[in-house]
């Protein structure tokens, strides 16, 4: 029975993958993870929950791998300089 | 008559000329306790100072497990001992025997009567402590452009994760002034950034040196800040009031900074072992739905269906067939039967059935005759039996038929 829900949360929540945080995107892997290795999934529950899986895998992957290293100087007024350079 | 002395033996010199002054060999002497520092041998080492000036001091192991106390820098207090020379530094210090509170510093006593305010308002409680992002998309850093904080700070971080953001809000961090541009900062990235944690903090230093981040303007800058603050004030021996009021407090910049960003090689290790689990566990229930289709196939049942399922139907249709084709039979032999019975009352329909039990047509010019006045006498007609036909002249009409 939680296993099924646990299930409809991953389905709900799936169209705004790109704004979830990278934990709550782990929390639900965890979950696809425990329901898959539970066993109790359908053959055909087991197959969506592997792509579901593998989306957010990538989506993880995604958010580890954003942006590039810099260091922003920030003054009071808000003007923004790259600072990055300085720093070696 | 001049001397040429050696300088272990000058210092030597100095040192025995001291102890043999009465007033130095056991004297007490009032002060602050400044730059404290207790090694792992158990000895103490610290300053006395007073607003002109200070002396070195030194507690050692067997007079400091005497303390009821635990010294610690601004305490005032009245040191017990004697005064000497340190031969090898040419220095002379205070060997302290015995230590008594005689009260605490200015700013030592000012530190607590704000810890005491704040704590009592509820400032410090750790339910109003703010979760750490688990990991932080950019990280903001208050503390000053110079000096090795930034630097420790970014270095640490990068090498635990290579591609993290940083963006730094500088600030004086000692001196007038100081605590508003801390202050001034906090508020800053708050207002202009998207920074998920600030890291605050400075190196190390005196009591004087740290102020600014016991200032009460600091404690309530990082309690209104929307985003968590991480403070990082000193080394591991001081204790400021941002420390108190930040969400978590760090040791050191380079603490801090271990604390804020995630080791990136760990988080995808971690990924890689949810893939393996994944594929892992959805093979696993693909063979084994394939195990139990093999099974169903290699099965007994299954593989002796012909005889065991098959072979009756085959047997059981082919009995029906042949019901059918009897009953088909059947149906056919009792038709023709009936067909039988009837093309016999048909038979014995025909015109000529009657001839065979003795009848005769009469026949004239390929007519029936059917009445008697059909025929005058001396007619020739045909007499047809059932055997064939004769020539015959009809006679005179009997008188009564």
């Amino acid at each position: 029975m939680m296993v099924r829900e646990k299930q409809w949360q991953v389905k709900d929540t799936k169209m705004d993958d790109r704004d979830m945080t990278y934990e709550e995107g782990l929390e639900k892997l965890k979950d696809i993870v425990a329901a898959l290795e539970s066993g109790k999934l359908s053959l055909s529950e087991t197959v969506k929950s592997y792509e579901e899986a593998k989306m957010l895998l990538k989506t993880l992957n995604d958010i580890l791998e954003d942006g590039k290293r810099r260091i922003t100087l920030i003054e009071q007024d808000g003007s923004q300089t790259d600072i990055s350079d300085m720093i070696k | 008559m001049e001397w040429t002395l050696s300088v272990t033996q000058l210092n030597e010199y100095v040192r025995k000329q001291l102890a043999s002054d009465p007033v130095l060999r056991s004297l007490r002497v009032s002060g602050e306790i400044s730059g404290i520092k207790k090694y792992a041998s158990g000895h103490y080492y610290f300053s006395l100072k007073d607003e002109g000036a200070r002396v070195q001091c030194v507690m050692f192991r067997q007079n400091a497990a005497a303390l009821n106390f635990t010294p610690a820098d601004g305490m005032r207090v009245i040191a017990k001992g004697s005064a000497s020379v340190y031969v090898r530094d040419g220095s002379y210090q205070l060997y302290v025997e015995e230590l008594q509170a005689e009260g605490i510093g200015d700013l030592y006593r000012r530190f607590c009567l704000l810890r005491d305010k704040l704590a009592s308002e509820g400032l410090f409680d750790p339910s109003i402590k703010r979760p750490l992002p688990f990991m932080p998309k950019k990280i903001g850093i208050v503390t000053s452009f110079e000096g090795s904080v930034l630097h420790d700070i970014v270095t640490v971080g990068w090498n635990r994760y290579p591609n993290m953001r940083f963006i730094l809000a500088p600030c004086a961090v000692q001196g007038e002034g100081a605590a508003d541009e801390i202050c001034a900062s906090i508020e800053a990235l708050n207002r202009l950034t998207d920074c998920d944690v600030i890291l605050c903090g400075r190196g190390g230093g005196s009591l004087e040196d740290l102020w600014a981040f016991n200032e009460e303007k600091v404690a309530r800058a990082i309690r209104a800040s929307r985003i968590p603050v991480i403070s990082c004030v000193g080394h591991e021996t001081d204790f400021t009031i941002a420390d108190f009021a930040s969400d978590c407090r760090c040791a050191t910049p380079s603490a801090a900074s271990e604390t804020a960003v995630p080791l990136k090689k760990a988080l995808l290790e971690e990924l890689g072992h949810y893939a393996k689990r994944i594929r892992t566990s959805a093979s696993r229930k693909i063979n084994t739905e394939e195990k139990m289709l093999e099974l169903y196939q290699n099965s007994h049942v299954l593989k002796n269906l012909s005889q065991a399922y098959v072979q009756p139907r085959v047997t059981e249709l082919g009995e029906f067939a042949r019901r059918t084709k009897t009953a088909a039979f059947n149906m056919i032999r009792n038709a023709s039967v009936e067909l039988q019975a009837y093309s016999a009352r048909l038979g014995a329909l025909k015109p000529e059935a009657p001839l065979e039990k003795g009848y005769a047509l009469i026949e004239r010019d390929g007519e029936i005759i059917d009445r008697i006045n059909g025929l005058k006498s001396g007619d020739l007609f045909q007499l047809i039996m059932h055997d064939g036909k004769r020539k015959a002249v009809a006679g005179e009409r009997y008188e009564d038929g």
